[in-house]
């Protein structure tokens, strides 16, 4: 339900003003509104902090290190500054206040990189990210906002992105098989938005869960690619317990927190609770299944491409009725994509020999077609339910 | 309440971003300034713009010289600390390494590296890196011709900061602006 849905019921003479606000607030409906000003305000956050880091990458040797310096502090305070001054002095314009408090973390980034760049330092990559996450790590908690802690969860993904990767790192994973640690952070980020629903920080619970679901969703379709993970030399001094960890805590995480999903059933809650939990148990042992010694020119299916594509199948099928049920438009919507595309890889995968090659694109692409109108009417029903209030229901 | 940890936050990241310059303002003012002579190659870095890989004669440190003596497969990132004393044209060399901290002698200037294994270096030597390796330039500017020499700060400490690079004993900034 939106907010411009109850004013129209409202302007209808259906509900009186009361009632309007009492539905406003039991659904925590927000102005439909501001939504353009919200992806407005970010996009020139995102574009102003991104001219300033390639000023800096460009490297004027015209101006002195002390202008330079002092600009880049200037540019970062007076964000915040201004951010501040727009949403809590004045609270006229709240969203683009925060969207300045998303500049001014990001400018701090900029600046880092600034200091490094005038006195040359070469300091480890993973390490300039680090400091900025720290720097920023209180602001989501002090400024109450979702894009800030949204930057933090990108900033912990970096972080970890650029760690894996270094070759003196203690957790070094730099091969092909570091997508299954991503798609674990993604499921660590879920469970943790899904604990956050009982607790003082709910309102950054759906931030969690969204971008949690998103990352594993990315990151886990690959392995449904034929021939992906299947051969490749992988390195001795990779980190051999970072993965079950990770792959524990993921789990811990969705089965203790998928209790707080309060709008399922009983039954509901403990099914995708396991599925999370299975999800990463899964990820964790792709790890340890043994690779091919031949190399093939063309990647053909295997035992673990397949098992991954119909499991990533079941759980796109679990998410979307978890979606319905949540009255989750994303939930479902991220859901029916990427069984879309599951079935494309799969069916890539499955491509036979040269000699059916044509039958099967004529016969395959029929399917296709036909298949994409049944999904599409499949969510759109889906959709119409869950804008149908429960009541309403048959 | 808030608005004063808010405060706190962007003092503290203002705090980082000064004291990190008042620190290397402080190694590039008052640390001994020594010429190292050096070659380029020159990548570009995603957020500090293009800069040149300086591999100084210095980063590759003859076994030999250590003491006490240390073999090539020495830990990756194992710390080095190198002394470094002028030649006649100069230039500074090395004249002994080690694993544990010592006092240079007089004429002679300590520098603090790890080393790097993951570097090629010949089969008796260890290459160390000093931290000394980046030194970003202006857009375009990466790809100098001539004699490339490093005029280096460095302070007790051993941490030493490049303070300027010449390309054929001219500042790396005027010579690449005649270039043009």
């Amino acid at each position: 339900m939106k907010y411009g849905d109850v004013q129209k019921l409202q302007e209808a003479g259906l509900i009186t003003d009361e009632q309007r606000q009492k539905i406003v607030e039991h659904f925590q409906l927000k102005e439909d509104g501001g939504k353009f000003l919200v992806i407005i305000s970010f996009i020139g956050a995102v574009l102003v902090a991104a001219g300033v880091a390639l000023l800096i990458a460009a490297h004027w040797d015209e101006i002195p290190r002390g202008v330079k310096l002092i600009s880049g502090l200037a540019l970062m305070l007076g964000a915040h500054g201004a951010g501040w001054w727009l949403r809590d002095a004045r609270k006229n314009y709240p969203r683009t206040g925060e969207a300045l408090h998303f500049a001014g973390s990001l400018l701090f980034l900029a600046n880092i990189a600034l200091v490094g760049q005038i006195y040359h330092l070469s300091s480890r990559p993973a390490n300039v990210f680090l400091l900025w996450w720290v720097g920023i790590a209180a602001l989501p908690w002090l400024l109450r906002s979702a894009a800030q802690f949204a930057l933090l969860l990108l900033g912990i993904g970096i972080c970890f992105g650029v760690e894996i990767n270094d070759a003196t790192s203690l957790i070094r994973f730099d091969d092909e098989h570091q997508v299954l640690l991503y798609a674990l952070l993604g499921l660590v980020f879920t469970g943790s938005g899904l604990l956050l629903r009982k607790s003082y920080n709910r309102d950054f619970s759906r931030v969690a869960e969204t971008v949690g679901l998103l990352v594993f969703a990315i990151f886990s379709y690959p392995l449904t690619w034929a021939g992906f993970l299947s051969w490749g030399y992988r390195h001795a001094e990779l980190n051999q317990w970072l993965l079950p960890a990770l792959g524990a805590l993921a789990a811990l995480l969705a089965l203790s927190g998928c209790r707080h999903l309060t709008a399922l059933s009983q039954q509901w809650r403990v099914t995708w609770g396991v599925t999370l939990a299975g999800a990463a148990a899964l990820l964790v042992t792709a790890n340890f299944v043994a690779q091919q010694n031949e190399w093939h020119w063309f990647g053909h299916m295997t035992p673990l491409n397949t098992v991954a594509a119909i499991a990533f199948f079941i759980f796109g099928l679990l998410q979307v009725q978890v979606g319905v049920q949540e009255r989750s438009g994303f939930l479902v919507n991220l859901g029916v994509v990427f069984i879309a595309l599951d079935l494309i890889a799969t069916y890539i995968g499955l491509f036979g020999s040269m000699a059916f090659t044509g039958l099967m694109f004529i016969v395959s692409g029929a399917f296709l077609i036909l298949f994409a109108v049944f999904l599409e009417k499949k969510r759109r029903a889906l959709m119409k339910q869950i804008k149908t209030p429960k009541e309403a229901r048959p | 309440m808030k608005t004063k940890l808010f405060i706190l936050v962007l003092a503290l990241q203002s705090a980082w971003i000064l004291g990190t310059a008042i620190v290397q303002e402080h190694t590039l003012a008052s640390g001994k300034v020594i010429l190292l002579e050096t070659a380029r190659v020159d990548p570009r870095d995603l957020l500090r713009g293009d800069y040149l890989i300086l591999n100084y004669k210095i980063s590759d440190v003859p076994v030999n010289l250590f003491s006490p003596p240390a073999t090539k497969d020495l830990p990756n990132g194992t710390k080095i600390y190198v002394a470094l004393a002028p030649t006649t044209n100069q230039f500074y060399v090395v004249t002994r390494a080690s694993a544990n901290e010592f006092t240079p002698a007089a004429g002679e200037v300590l520098l603090r590296g790890k080393s790097d294994q993951s570097r090629w270096s010949s089969t008796n030597s260890i290459h160390v890196e000093y931290g000394l390796e980046r030194f970003y330039v202006a857009e375009g500017t990466g790809n100098p011709t001539g004699k490339l020499t490093a005029q280096v700060a460095v302070p007790a400490s051993g941490r030493s900061r490049v303070k300027e690079v010449f390309v054929d004993g001219k500042p790396y900034a005027e010579a690449m602006k005649e270039r043009r």
